[in-house]
């Protein structure tokens, strides 16, 4: 008798250890800012949740990673669109030891929330004293709802 | 008659013998008593246990508080050092970590890359031998130092590697004039001609920009020329500064497609 709950409990912890190695991390929109200082003002903080161009035309949005969250999988930058169009989003890997810069750019495309997804794992390994930044080129109207990502 | 003699005299030598055991008995007890009672009333040496720390000195005999308060300084002290002494075995441990884990991140690239033995062995050993063979472990700073060095030779290879790929293929004309034109009109653009130059070369594959000058403080080139949508979009850019601080070498991934990998 004392078999069946044994074998429930270690298939509990099981399941819980492999969900805790699936971990991710999260930033706001609200989090990110524009990368010419001179556009500030070109910006609505929406709710603390997100970014919202009200300038005209484009321009370069950059959302921090903390340095100490390891990017090793998946990059997820969520946007919303108010009509038809595509951001070119960028996710950049710098090499500590060598200064290095790999650069991946992605267009998330169409209307209402879309995802620009990347595949980090193209950019090499990152390592304890690596950095990795998201940028967009965002037009007027396109919010920035924020950016997450799978750091095992 | 004779009988009633001969009882009274065994009755005699009997009560001589009693007496003379409970003599010999006395005399015993009070010998040993007057011996502990010696023993008892000597002066009591005590003798100081000697402590196992070579450290602490002896504590002069002045006061009780003297002596709590200096016992409590140098047990401080030797808590103090003992937690430096701590904290730096576990720096060395994170740093020889780290360069294992790259170690090994390297290996499977290479692996994934079906590189040679040989290319993948020489640096591994230079990477191992300050945490193996060195019998005093080097500092975090030597082992960054290493670290860096090892990167930037990989990173000087692969970039001869990509170079040499560049030179083997046919130059695409077409496509090294219309980047060479975006990176003109984008310094123009951006009032920075006269500062830095491009140069461009274009294989079927990708294309090399080599950016030579320097900029006015604040001015960030490179995103300067994603600005002005330098880059075609969907592609991969690999920034490389160049080690004299005299520019940077760019490599620009063909239209949705990926670079070389390169470590």
């Amino acid at each position: 008798m004392r078999l069946v709950p044994s074998l429930l409990l270690a298939a509990t912890i099981g399941v819980l250890s492999s969900g805790a190695s699936a971990a991710w991390q999260s930033i706001p929109g609200a989090a990110c800012s524009p990368q010419l200082g001179n556009q500030t003002t070109q910006f609505n903080v929406v709710n603390d949740t997100g970014l919202a161009r009200v300038g005209a035309n484009s321009a370069w949005v950059s959302c921090p990673i903390h340095r100490t969250m390891l990017v090793r999988q998946i990059l997820y930058v969520n946007l919303n669109h108010p009509a038809a169009r595509e951001t070119a989003c960028k996710v950049v890997h710098s090499n500590y030891f060598t200064g290095v810069a790999r650069t991946m750019v992605i267009n998330a495309r169409g209307t209402g929330n879309v995802v620009a997804g990347f595949n980090t794992s193209t950019l090499g390994t990152m390592e304890a004293y690596d950095t990795y930044s998201v940028s967009c080129n965002v037009a007027q109207g396109t919010t920035i709802r924020g950016v997450s990502w799978q750091d095992n | 008659m004779r009988i009633v003699i001969s009882l009274v005299a065994v009755l005699y030598v009997l009560a001589a013998f009693y007496g003379y055991f409970w003599w010999s008995d006395r005399q015993e007890a009070t010998t040993q008593t007057q011996v502990s009672q010696a023993i008892s009333t000597a002066p009591e040496k005590v003798q100081t246990e000697q402590l196992r720390f070579p450290n602490v000195q002896p504590v002069e005999d002045s006061s009780s508080a003297m002596q709590v308060q200096l016992i409590t300084q140098q047990l401080n002290s030797m808590q103090t050092s003992f937690a430096a002494q701590l904290q730096q075995a576990d720096l060395k441990q994170q740093a020889a970590f780290k360069n294992l884990q790259k170690q090994i991140d390297d290996l499977k690239q290479q692996q994934a890359q079906g590189a040679t033995p040989t290319k993948t062995t020489e640096p591994l050993i230079a990477d191992s031998q300050p945490i193996t063979t060195n019998a005093n472990p080097p500092s975090t700073e030597q082992l960054l130092e290493a670290q860096a060095v090892n990167a930037k030779q990989r990173l000087k290879a692969d970039m001869s590697q990509l170079d040499l790929n560049l030179q083997a293929e046919a130059p695409d004309l077409a496509r090294q004039s219309n980047l060479q034109q975006k990176v003109e009109d984008a310094f123009n653009q951006a009032e920075l001609a006269n500062m830095i130059q491009g140069r461009t070369e274009c294989g079927q594959v990708f294309c090399k920009l080599d950016l030579q000058g320097q900029a006015p403080e604040g001015v960030d080139v490179l995103q300067t020329l994603w600005e002005q949508q330098v880059f075609p979009e969907a592609t991969e850019v690999l920034t490389v500064p160049k080690s004299d601080g005299s520019g940077w070498v760019v490599y620009v991934a063909r239209d949705g497609q990926s670079l070389p990998t390169i470590p």
